[in-house]
């Protein structure tokens, strides 16, 4: 009986850990394959495989890092921009990737100088883009902890004869909660809320109307970043970096619904 | 044959004496002495019997414009008497108001000096009145689009010839202008026009006026020559030039004059126009030492023959040589229209990723009559090193030794990352981990200040007992002893339980200062002070007799008054 217990109990830990390794061995088989009709000049095969993975549930900045490569090496720059967006959320500190980006942004040709107040916001949520989203999540809940404890030992030890210093780590790790919290509910904000996105064509009409007939007001060139407000079947309202609104064809922008 | 000869000797003769004996003389003559500003008049220098090829020099003419029209020449021999004259003409056309000498005309023959007359010009700066001109049958009206203008923007001027009488072998004479260019822009255009109620025939010329000087000047008279027919006849075309027409006269009529302001420009303006641009590059991807072209196009209305070569910006590893820039200009009814294609071979001279930002560019724009910044767009491109031809860099050092050092380092694009773990970055905050990390932890948090709340209650209920109970307390134990050093610490154990500090034990001077603070009388003070430094007395020094009872009497009074007092403080 105990046996059969002990069967029962063990039975789905172990299926759930071979199932775990079976994923894990198909992701590094997708991986390995991508990387390698990448190096044979097949970008299009290896961003399928790229994709294969993400759409596995896996948001690892590698894999966007190398789509985005993909798509520079195919002289698409929107793509490739908004790919190295998504990575830098999770590997913002990776040499290569910035250098790519710069290398991305030097080569769109309409280089719309930022006017918007997201510009300021970013700015000051600057730890975003210094820790990855999951390095700060460590560190706010480690200083949640901290702060706790703190609190905790304040409460139970009744006569610490140097006070102060103990309601000063409580100050202090307060203040680092507080700023890395805010940063990181932003930059979760960002991946996961913020429609952003950018154009895929050279010469994209900015359209003062949702219909093809209406008049442009700006042409824009691909890999220009643009905010998603709003959108119907066929067009996106968008806003440029220098606050100009109109309408695009949707075919024309990539985002979080034709990535 | 010797009568022939002796004939052609006799008329030689005839002829030197006849010359000789003619008196030589130069006259100044105009046609009006009174004018207006800008009004013209013809100025005639007659010159007779004076042998010469010089032109004569008119003195005090600086208030004038003077053009310089032709010259006439006429031999007549009257009863014997031989006469030689030659007509110098010009337009005179007057720049100020007042009152002027023109003269005398001064001209040089064979080291003899032959002066004129002078000429008493009044001008006035009355308007010219049209009803003059509607009187006339022919006169000529110049135009310009704008009088005060920026250096190098065109004006356009319009030359009108109204008439109602035939004219033939017309020709225009521009005036000579050392500070615009001057282009005609369209042929005579023919049509009838009323003017005032009264149908003329209209000959119209265009003409483009670009400054290329600054300051304020004057465009002198244009002037129309032409043949006149002594009899009337019918109105013809522009420039015709029938044989019929029988005896002619030959005129000429001066236009109005005008003043152009023109205004100094700010510095680094490319071009005066309105244009539009565009700018490309052949090549985005080049080895070393290959050229890329760059390419500036450039049109509108203007003449960019005025304009600026552009200048790209210095970076370091590149190398420009630029081309002749080819301009090209077409005349319009409306004015200039031109082009301009700059092209520059850019030479990289490192590998790596170049890119010439954005250049700015500064017009003027006539039509808005403002000044407009615009922005070349952004040009980008890869230089990589050329693996037959690797770039070689010559060091030498102290010793006069060179060594090269190759150069293979190329800045593109970076490749795919092949070599790191392809886990789930992204945080997913699950109900355990909520649970762990903030939920039980913030139990724990509440937890301890509830414990800590209920430790202080306690505490705080207890050192209240402890302080109504002092005086009971102090009472049975001063009733239980007869030792002095015990009476001692029994009050100060009553002042440490009295005031809650159970742990410390108080001095008799803190304890004197503890009164004072719940300010007690003074009396119970100072007999308390008595008792307490008796008691002390007794303790260190051994000396005097007291009665312990009395002294236990009395400190117990004395602390219950003290105790009531305390109680209501």
């Amino acid at each position: 009986m105990k046996f059969l217990i002990k069967i029962i109990l063990i039975f789905p830990i172990a299926l759930s850990l071979y199932a775990g390794n079976v994923e894990q061995s198909e992701i590094y088989q997708s991986f390995g394959s991508a990387n390698k009709y990448f190096h044979e000049k097949n970008y299009n095969k290896a961003i399928e495989l790229y994709k294969e993975i993400y759409k596995k549930g896996i948001h690892n900045g590698y894999i966007f890092y190398n789509i985005g490569t993909s798509y520079i090496k195919k002289h698409e720059l929107g793509k490739s921009l908004y790919w190295y967006n998504k990575a830098k959320f999770f590997i913002p500190l990776n040499s290569s990737l910035n250098k790519n980006i710069q290398i991305a942004i030097s080569r769109n040709q309409d280089n719309i100088p930022d006017k918007t107040f997201f510009k300021y916001l970013e700015s000051i949520f600057i730890l975003g883009k210094i820790f990855s989203m999951k390095i700060n999540y460590y560190i706010t809940t480690g200083l949640f902890l901290v702060l706790i404890l703190f609190l905790i030992i304040k409460n139970f030890v009744i006569n610490l004869k140097k006070k102060y210093i103990l309601n000063r780590a409580i100050i202090f790790s307060l203040v680092l909660f507080v700023i890395f919290s805010i940063n990181l509910i932003f930059e979760y904000y960002e991946y996961n809320f913020l429609n952003t996105g950018y154009i895929i064509a050279n010469n994209t009409s900015v359209k003062d109307d949702y219909n093809i007939d209406a008049n442009t007001i700006a042409t824009v060139n691909d890999g220009t970043k643009v905010f998603i407000l709003s959108g119907n079947d066929k067009f996106y309202k968008i806003k440029l970096l220098n606050k100009l609104e109109g309408w695009v064809l949707k075919s024309k922008v990539i985002n979080k619904e034709n990535e | 044959m010797r009568n022939i000869l002796k004939l052609i000797i006799f008329m030689f003769i005839l002829c030197s004496v006849a010359i000789s004996h003619a008196k030589e003389s130069i006259v100044l003559s105009v046609d009006s002495t009174n004018l207006v500003i800008g009004q013209s008049t013809n100025l005639s220098i007659t010159i007779s019997n004076v042998s010469t090829s010089e032109k004569p020099e008119i003195k005090n003419i600086s208030d004038f414009n003077i053009s310089y029209i032709g010259t006439s020449s006429s031999i007549s021999i009257i009863n014997g008497s031989f006469k030689s004259n030659k007509t110098y003409t010009y337009i005179l056309v007057p720049l100020k108001k007042g009152k002027f000498t023109i003269g005398p005309a001064v001209l040089t023959s064979k080291g003899k000096v032959y002066k004129s007359n002078t000429v008493v010009i009044s001008v006035s700066d009355r308007p010219v009145a049209r009803g003059k001109k509607e009187n006339k049958n022919i006169f000529l009206v110049v135009n310009a689009n704008k009088s005060n203008v920026k250096l190098n923007e065109e004006v356009i001027l319009d030359v009108k010839l109204y008439r109602r009488i035939e004219l033939y072998n017309m020709r225009i004479k521009v005036p000579d202008l050392n500070e615009f260019l001057i282009t005609k822009l369209t042929n005579a255009q023919e049509y009838i026009e009323p003017f005032n109620g009264i149908k003329y025939y209209v000959d119209e010329l265009k003409y483009s006026l670009i400054p290329t000087e600054t300051g304020k000047f004057t465009i002198p008279p244009f002037i129309l020559y032409g043949e006149k027919p002594l009899s009337d006849s019918p109105v013809g075309g522009f420039f015709k030039n029938p044989f019929i027409a029988g005896e002619t006269k030959q005129i000429s009529v001066p236009s109005n004059s005008l003043k152009i302001t023109v205004n100094p420009l700010k510095d680094n303006v490319y071009a005066v126009g309105d244009y539009s641009f565009s700018c490309s590059i052949d090549k985005d991807r080049v080895k070393v030492g290959e050229s890329i072209t760059f390419t500036f196009k450039i049109s509108g209305s203007g003449d960019l023959n005025f304009s600026q070569n552009l200048k790209l910006p210095k970076i370091k590893g590149l190398k420009y040589y630029p081309d002749k820039p080819k301009v090209s200009v077409k005349s319009s009814k409306n004015g200039l229209i031109s082009s301009k294609i700059e092209k520059i071979a850019i030479i990289p001279e490192k590998s790596g990723f170049y890119k010439i930002s954005k250049l700015k560019i500064l017009f003027y724009n006539p039509r808005k009559n403002k000044y407009e910044r615009f922005f070349l767009p952004k040009i980008s491109f890869d230089v990589f090193a050329s693996n037959k031809s690797k770039l070689k860099v010559v060091e030498s050092n102290n010793k006069n030794q060179s060594k090269s050092q190759e150069v293979t380092s190329e800045e593109t694009i970076d490749t795919i990352i092949t070599n790191q773990p392809i886990e789930n970055q992204m945080i997913f905050i699950s109900f355990y981990k909520i649970l762990i990390f903030y939920i039980i932890p913030i139990i724990i948090l509440i937890v301890s200040y509830l414990l800590r709340y209920s430790y202080l209650i306690r505490r705080a209920n207890y050192k209240k007992i402890i302080q109504s109970n002092a005086f009971n307390n102090f009472k049975k134990f001063i009733n239980q002893t007869d030792d002095i050093e015990q009476i001692s610490n029994g009050i100060k154990k009553y002042f440490s339980e009295k005031t809650g500090n159970i742990e410390h034990s108080y001095t008799f001077k803190e304890i004197i200062l503890i009164l004072e603070k719940y300010e007690i009388e003074k009396s119970i003070i100072e007999k308390l002070q008595g008792i307490l430094s008796n008691i002390e007395k007794v303790q260190f020094a051994k000396s005097g007799n007291i009665d312990i009872q009395l002294i236990k009497n009395e400190i117990i009074r004395l602390i219950d008054k003290i105790d009531k007092k305390m109680r209501f403080k």
